[in-house]
């Protein structure tokens, strides 16, 4: 008893360091967060079916090519990964080359597409054709497809 | 490390004790972090999970020049044309002699009463599971509706679904 009144009145203090350590963590994980979603999402009303029968993806390699709204029904262009490709023949020979080496790399490799609700069809087929024959000539047997659309209603 | 640059030196003044006290102000870095974090929870957007539907497209032998349907089976073949007339501006048939259908509920509806196993009976139940179907749409037809009719197969129980667009 007498050693602790001669050290004097105890003075309390905060440890920083930890919530710095958990503060900084979240800046980190906020930011990857939003590079993420801002390279692979564009912003497109997708199509709702109700009552769906999509489900949601298997985890996997994955390509995601996002076909540009344009006015009327039209597209302005195809996204994938940051790269966007023009609408026409050449730069669906672009699209084309650019998803062959990412199954010669990746040969599990799903190419997810995203079109807006009111692109036209004739816009979308291109990309459907670019990823079989991408397939086609990485020697696989069928392209792995998968159409993107907002959750709905799930059917019974 | 020094992360704000402010170094507070203070002297204490009891006699007692002469030594130097050195500290790290934290409280400017504190704040911007802070400031960080609060930034980047209002700026993300937390979308919604999206789902897909899996389409397995099989090579074409031939080269992309050769015939649309090469299947072993003979593929049933939905066609979704532009038709002003509808309320919708699209119509939908199945090619061959089969009666008319009228939007992708009753499409769902022929499907599954034409698969074994559906909910027909079974004399007519001509088609099995992983029976081809292609969905053959004119081009100005909406992505929207495309996946609607693709839905519909796939919601009646048909593996083998995918999509071809009308020459």
């Amino acid at each position: 008893m007498r050693s602790i009144h001669q050290r004097g009145p105890v003075r309390a203090q905060a440890s920083l360091t930890p919530m710095i350590d958990v503060v900084f963590l979240l800046v980190v994980f906020f930011v990857a967060v939003s590079q993420l979603v801002d390279r692979d999402r564009i912003d497109m009303d997708l199509p709702s079916p109700s009552p769906s029968a999509a489900h949601h993806p298997e985890e996997g390699p994955r390509a995601v090519v996002n076909v540009l709204p344009g006015p009327g029904g039209s597209s302005l262009g195809y996204q994938v990964d940051g790269i966007v490709f023009t609408p026409d023949a050449v730069g669906q020979t672009d699209l084309l080359e650019h998803l062959q080496l990412r199954l010669s790399t990746t040969p599990e490799l799903f190419v997810n597409i995203r079109a807006d609700s009111g692109t036209a069809w004739g816009w979308v087929a291109p990309v459907l054709g670019a990823a079989r024959n991408a397939a086609s000539m990485a020697g696989q047997p069928a392209a792995r497809v998968r159409l993107t659309v907002q959750p709905g209603a799930q059917s019974q | 490390m020094s992360m704000t640059g402010t170094t507070s030196i203070t002297r204490s003044r009891s006699g007692s004790s002469d030594r130097n006290r050195i500290g790290v102000n934290l409280a400017s870095m504190i704040d911007v972090v802070f400031l960080l974090l609060i930034y980047f929870m209002v700026a993300t957007d937390f979308r919604r999970g999206e789902d897909v539907f899996r389409m397995d497209l099989p090579e074409r032998t031939g080269g992309l020049n050769a015939e649309l349907y090469e299947e072993s089976e003979d593929p049933l073949i939905v066609l979704i044309q532009a038709d002003s007339g509808s309320a919708t501006g699209i119509r939908h048939s199945i090619e061959g002699d089969w009666p008319e259908i009228d939007g992708p509920d009753e499409l769902a509806d022929f499907l599954l009463k034409h698969r074994v196993g559906g909910s027909g009976i079974a004399s007519e139940a001509y088609f099995s599971r992983d029976h081809p179907i292609i969905i053959l749409a004119d081009r100005d037809i909406p992505w929207s509706g495309v996946v609607a009719a693709f839905n519909a197969a796939v919601r009646s129980g048909y593996d083998a679904v995918s999509l071809e667009v009308q020459p």
